[in-house]
């Protein structure tokens, strides 16, 4: 009997075995080799071994003495070609800038030089070498996983007596955190007013109108996000339909400003995003029989009170999968409010993009990944404690 | 059965006969990224189709937004996609410096005097387009009182509307501009802490009046729009849009402008080098630029080919107000932009999003 338990059982793990494989290999591998990034010291331990193992004797004041000049030196001339000095140089600019060009600088004139790679070589080539903060920053550095990223990601740097927030100038991710949170939550309650009386008109309905009713809800679901969001532009825009409408009626006399701005990103997202809420939160509506309303109306309970003590309780699965499915999306958005948002809008898929594409600074990419992901699995075991987990899946 | 088989497998045949014969072309290919658009249209009226026609050659195009992850990314695993690239002065300067272009002596191919009065072709990279970045307006809406200055344009009660600013780190330059600071001196300003916070300051001003826009074909069209009052824009840009869609965008070059090139230059590594070394060449020569500069409406680079360029693109040029111009180019500018184009690009896009 015991044995063939175990043996169903192994059977089932089997059956499941291809599917989990693949979700290692695709999924969880990949996404753990990139959220190790945001830590990962390798490029720069890696390019400079010999300055990296003299490094940790130096005092961090005074000019290092020969020996330290001389790894240095010897780095510099053992890197492969330029392209290896390229990294090494950009890796160092995301501490300081102006180490790009000290870098290159440096890999091509010890390219030239010849004789000793010491102390009066290296300042001969250029002068920084002489600025005990550039060589700060290699100390720093030494060890094989930097928090320089993740610092960066919540505004906090290392000074010279620990970690300290940056100048406000600079300071701009912990806001962004807090924008991207405000503006889901935001379009999530707007999808979840205006979402659900269109639910229960569906639900309620008859077969030839809800069906009808299904068809325009899934109509711009399958329509493409960009298109549906470009017709937006359209309509909102200074001289767009919506504003033309109104100066025609009388009703304004300079355009209104709906779009480039908050506005705009949260009329594109929620219209975006409603088919998310509305289509769960039907098919758990459509499942509640009026039995019970009926009953709880006919022993004398106000409507109020049916629908906040019998209906709500038995439609909130749908409520709660609704709601957590469009506040996930909204949390990665970042084609919607880069087209219609102003340059405030932007959420923080924004800046992954940017530090992906643009910038070509992965550590941070990574960083700014890896908190988002947090705060998704913070928010599910958030609910998770606050209703079950077993509720969260929608019927 | 059989017979319902027969023409879906054939049409699998079909497609695999295809697909082989598209292999089997046996031909050289030239892969070539451009900046898209309207570049990409006139590219391959201009050059590409011209070219691949003389050569029997067959060109492969792509197009990207200079993003240098891309370029970047390419060499350093070794997995080319690209051939000859299309590049920014401050791109440009980068990716010679790092290694990412090849390195090629120019004059063995051309002469490099034609190009000197543009600036000159670079260790790496031809100038093919000049490009004039200038305070424009719709002549239409602003026809009594138009703006003529920087300060004009910063000036957001006289003239009320949004403001189009082109969103990269180069239109600090623009802001010192505003703020008074003269063309010769606006990288030594930019190379101090101050000078950088001064920029930003001057951004400040109207910040609430800013219209960021990214692409070229953005920036004609918010101006087309009315969602700006004015713009800083590319001139091929305003040419073209009033040629083809019979605006009246005009510009205050009397404000000052900045002139800056697009190059092209040759992928490090590519194992079609001197392929790509006789396409630019090609392209850089008198008559291929002025079909070129003809249909973006851009100046061309190279002198000998201003005597096949039409008379009418000439006139939309800024040549008399040469003494206003601030030209991106020289030793300072390019090392200035190679430690700084990462910094000031962050700390603006930072910045915008305060």
């Amino acid at each position: 009997m015991e044995r063939a338990d175990r043996r169903r059982e192994l059977v089932g793990w089997l059956l499941v075995a291809p599917s989990l494989l693949f979700m290692a290999f695709f999924f969880a591998v990949p996404i753990g080799a990139f959220l190790l990034r945001s830590v990962d010291n390798t490029d720069l331990v890696g390019a400079m071994p010999r300055t990296m193992a003299e490094i940790g004797g130096w005092n961090g004041q005074d000019l290092p003495d020969e020996s330290l000049f001389m790894a240095l030196g010897e780095d510099f001339t053992a890197l492969p070609d330029i392209t290896a000095a390229a990294s090494l140089g950009r890796r160092l600019n995301h501490n300081l800038t102006g180490y790009r060009s000290l870098v290159m600088r440096t890999f091509t004139g010890l390219r030239r030089h010849e004789g000793p790679l010491g102390r009066e070589a290296l300042i001969a080539i250029d002068k920084r070498w002489s600025d005990p903060a550039h060589w700060r920053v290699i100390q720093q550095e030494r060890s094989w996983l930097t928090p320089l990223y993740l610092l960066a990601s919540l505004d906090l740097e290392r000074g010279p007596e620990g970690i300290r927030t940056i100048p406000p100038e600079r300071r701009l991710f912990v806001d962004l955190l807090v924008r991207t949170a405000w503006i889901s939550i935001a379009v999530t309650l707007l999808c979840l007013v205006l979402g659900f009386p269109l639910a229960y008109v569906m639900a309620s309905s008859g077969p030839r109108l809800s069906s009808w009713m299904l068809v325009l809800v899934l109509l711009p679901f399958w329509t493409s996000l960009l298109v549906r969001t470009t017709a937006w532009i359209v309509l909102l825009q200074r001289n767009g339909l919506v504003n033309q409408v109104l100066e025609r009626l009388g009703l304004i006399d300079a355009p209104l400003t709906l779009i480039y701005n908050r506005l705009g990103v949260y009329i594109a997202m929620t219209h975006v995003l409603l088919p998310f809420l509305v289509l769960p939160l039907y098919s758990v509506m459509k499942g509640v029989g009026g039995d019970l309303t009926r009953a709880a109306a006919g022993l004398g309970a106000p409507p109020s009170t049916v629908f906040r003590r019998v209906y709500l309780p038995q439609v909130m699965p749908g409520i709660i999968a609704g709601c957590s499915l469009v506040f996930v999306l909204a949390l990665g958005y970042y084609i919607t409010p880069a087209l219609v948002g102003g340059p405030r809008d932007q959420m923080i898929a924004h800046f992954i993009a940017y530090f992906t594409s643009t910038s070509v600074n992965w550590g941070m990419a990574a960083s700014l990944a890896g908190i988002l992901l947090l705060m998704v699995v913070v928010l599910y075991a958030a609910l998770a404690r606050l209703v079950g987990l077993d509720r969260l899946k929608a019927r | 059965m059989k017979n319902r088989m027969t023409p879906a497998l054939l049409s699998v045949i079909g497609v695999l006969a295809f697909g082989l014969a598209d292999r089997v072309y046996a031909g050289e290919t030239l892969r070539i990224v451009n900046n898209g658009g309207a570049v990409a249209e006139a590219s391959r009226e201009a050059w590409y189709e011209p070219f691949a026609a003389e050569r029997g050659v067959e060109i492969v195009e792509d197009n990207w937004s200079q993003e240098y992850a891309r370029l970047r990314t390419q060499v350093e695993t070794g997995n080319l996609q690209w051939d000859v690239v299309e590049i920014t002065l401050n791109h440009m300067s980068l990716a010679c410096n790092e290694g990412y272009i090849e390195q090629v002596d120019w004059s063995e191919h051309l002469d490099p005097a034609d190009f000197a009065d543009a600036g000159g072709v670079t260790d790496c990279a031809v100038p093919i387009m000049s490009v004039v970045g200038g305070l424009a307006y719709d002549g239409d809406v602003f026809s009594d009182n138009p703006p003529k200055s920087w300060a004009d344009f910063w000036d957001v009660e006289t003239w009320p509307g949004k403001r189009g600013l082109l969103f990269r780190a180069s239109t600090l330059e623009i802001a010192l501009m505003a703020d008074g600071v003269p063309p010769d001196q606006i990288i030594a300003t930019l190379s101090t802490p101050e000078g950088i916070d001064r920029a930003f300051a001057k951004l400040e001003e109207i910040r609430d009046h800013i219209h960021w826009w990214r692409s070229g074909a953005e920036s004609v069209q918010i101006l087309a729009t009315g969602e700006v009052a004015m713009a800083y824009v590319w001139n091929g840009r305003v040419a073209t849009m009033n040629k083809t869609e019979n605006r009246n965008f005009r510009y205050a070059f009397e404000a000052g402008f900045v002139l800056g090139n697009q190059y092209l230059a040759v992928m490090a590594g590519t194992s079609e080098r001197e392929l790509a070394i006789d396409f630019i060449t090609y392209a850089s020569s008198a008559e291929p630029l002025a079909r070129f500069s003809n249909r973006m409406r851009y100046g061309p680079p190279n002198k000998q080919a201003l005597e096949f360029v039409d008379p009418e693109l000439l006139k939309t040029l800024p040549s008399e107000y040469m003494d206003k111009a601030y030209i991106q180019g020289g030793e300072a500018y390019i090392q200035f932009w190679i430690d700084n184009l990462e910094s000031l690009t962050q700390r603006l896009a930072t910045w915008a999003a305060q």
